[in-house]
This record gives structure tokens, sequence and C-alpha cells, in this order.
């Protein structure tokens, strides 16, 4: 591992012609890092805020579905969320299992499942009000409904689980096989509306849609996307800090006072 | 009973079964709408502040 880091140091080296020089692109690097992260935030809850009026005042109504269509731009841009940081988990379990066990990539699984899980209970919900005035009713145990409910408790059980154990590696290990079983079901939840007969509709194309619709719903998406990109940061931010307190060494006992009882 | 009054009957029948098919287009609903959007935005600011009372815990044991 460290003769690795060492050669890609060394290329890296060559390739910016001297140390000096590298080190300036990676504080270069480090600076805009530093910038994203802020710029996440920053950009992403004005553009969800515009897009809440795009969505709700701009944006015509959809011919036959009316006001209930509008759900659409909070409802898919909530569940596209929620396949990415599935992407996002599954790579990292993936990588835990079968690369090299590391407490960053551990800490990149659970900020990936845990936004995961919000954003799809978001979806969800959303989801289920949508259909009471399209369906007739909140809930339908149809395959995306349950593919997607099978998914999520995964998740949940996985975030429980991680509490329940003490020890870092099989914990992540754990986590990483619930991970990949939850990808599995993910997998599902896409295709369900094409492999069964289900309520739900197939995925829409923009080449069947108003511009203003297609407009309005890649607006949004950004948002999310920014938005959902700041919580995966802060809460791996969050984890990596978490993992250092578990392994950080025991603090030396304090010494003892001079002429005090020992 | 008559053909004309067959036909009758059945027209009538047709245009009372037809009377009960709306137009297929969702009317209002509005309410619907809004409480998606403020689950939305109440869900996302709600982790928002889990996010940031979390790192303001983590900033506080840090030594």
């Amino acid at each position: 591992m460290g003769t690795e880091t060492g050669n890609a140091r060394k290329f890296f080296e060559e390739l910016f012609q001297g140390r000096e020089n590298l080190e300036k692109v990676l504080k270069l690097l480090r600076q805009l890092l530093k910038a994203l992260r802020i710029a996440l935030p920053v950009i992403g809850f004005p553009m969800l805020a515009f897009g809440g009026w795009l969505a709700l005042a701009w944006v015509p109504a959809e011919r036959d579905m009316g006001a209930p269509s509008r759900i659409m731009y909070a409802h898919v841009p909530a569940v596209w969320m929620m396949f990415l940081c599935c992407v996002l988990n599954f790579g990292a379990s993936i990588w835990y299992l079968a690369g090299k066990p590391s407490l960053k990539v551990d800490a990149m699984a659970e900020a990936g499942a845990e936004v995961c899980l919000v954003f799809g209970v978001i979806g969800v919900l959303l989801g289920s009000i949508w259909a009471r005035p399209t369906w007739g009713v909140y809930w339908n145990w149809d395959p995306r409904l349950t593919s997607v409910t099978v998914m999520l408790v995964t998740y949940a059980a996985m975030m429980a689980a991680r509490r329940f154990e003490e020890d870092p590696d099989r914990r992540a290990r754990v986590s990483a096989v619930l991970g990949i079983l939850a990808a599995a079901s993910a997998v599902l939840v896409w295709f369900s509306v094409k492999w069964f007969n289900s309520l739900h509709q197939v995925q829409s194309s923009p080449k069947t849609t108003y511009p203003e619709l297609v407009v309005t719903l890649r607006w949004n998406s950004f948002a999310f996307l920014f938005i959902a990109a700041w919580f995966v940061w802060e809460r791996y931010e969050l984890a990596l800090k978490a993992r250092a307190g578990e392994v950080a060494p025991p603090e030396p006992p304090p010494a003892p006072a001079e002429g005090g009882v020992a | 009973m008559s053909v004309p009054l067959l036909l009758a009957q059945a027209t009538a029948e047709h245009v009372q079964e037809m009377s009960q098919v709306g137009a297929g287009r969702i009317v209002g609903g509005w309410e619907y709408v809004w409480a998606c959007y403020l689950i939305a935005w109440i869900g996302i600011g709600l982790y928002t502040v889990s996010i940031l009372v979390r790192r303001r815990g983590r900033k506080g044991t840090a030594v």
C-alpha cells in the first residue's frame, strides 16, 4: 500500500515536473474541494426554492392528470437521488468486501445508505400521496411498491445493525452484505414496471413530453442532486470522525500530583 | 315490447352509463400537491438540521 502510494506520488511529481508544482496543484485541489463543499448547499437550497415555484406556479399542469402531475417534480428527483446513493453504497460495499477494507470506504457506504434512506422515504411518501387522486388508493402492493419497501427496509436494517455491532470490521462487513442485498432489490425496483404488470407507469422519455415539463424536472433534479451530494459529503465526514474516535489510542492517565497519594 | 320502445330503453341506459364516466381527467387535487411539497421540504430541512447538529456535536467533543 505504502509502495503504491509512493509510486503514484512519484508519477504525479514527474507529471507536474517537480514536487513544488505537485504541492501547488494539491493545495489548489484542496481549496477547490473546500469551496465546492460550501457551494453545494449555497446553490442547492435556493435552486430548490426556485424549483418549487417552477413546479407549483410556472409549469402548466399535465393535460389528463391535472394539478397532481406537479408532484412529479419532487417525487421523481427524490427517487433518483435514492438510486444514486444506492449505487454509491453498492460500490463502497463491493470495494470493502472485494478490495482493500478501509475505514474511508466504510464511511462512504454508511453515508450513501443513510442519504438513500432519507430520499427513499420522501420519494415513497410522495408517491403514495400522488397515488390517491390517480389510482384511488394511497397504497397498493404492486411489484414496484413492494420492491421499494423491501429495499428501504433493508437499508433501515443496515443502519440499525451498524448501531449494535461494536467491532468496526465486522460491522462494515455485515453492512456491506446488506448493501449488496439492497442494491439487488433496487434493480428489481427499477425494472419492476417493465417485467411485471404494474400499476406504476414505466419510465418516461423527454422526447414525448412538453419542454416546460422537462425543464422543470431537470431544474429540480439538479437542486436535489446538489443537496444530496452535500448530505453525502457531510455524512461521510461525520462517519470518518466517528471512526477516528473509535480507533484513537486511549488517553494516557493523568500524572500523579507531586506529594499526592498514589 | 315493441322495437322502438326497446331501442329507446337501450339508448336511455347508454346515456345513463355514459353520464357516469368522467372526462378521464383529474379535477382539483391541489391539497395533495401541497402535502407532497411540504413533506419534501420539511424532510430535507429536518435532515439538514440533523446533519448540522451532529456536526456541531462532533466539533464539541473533538480533542
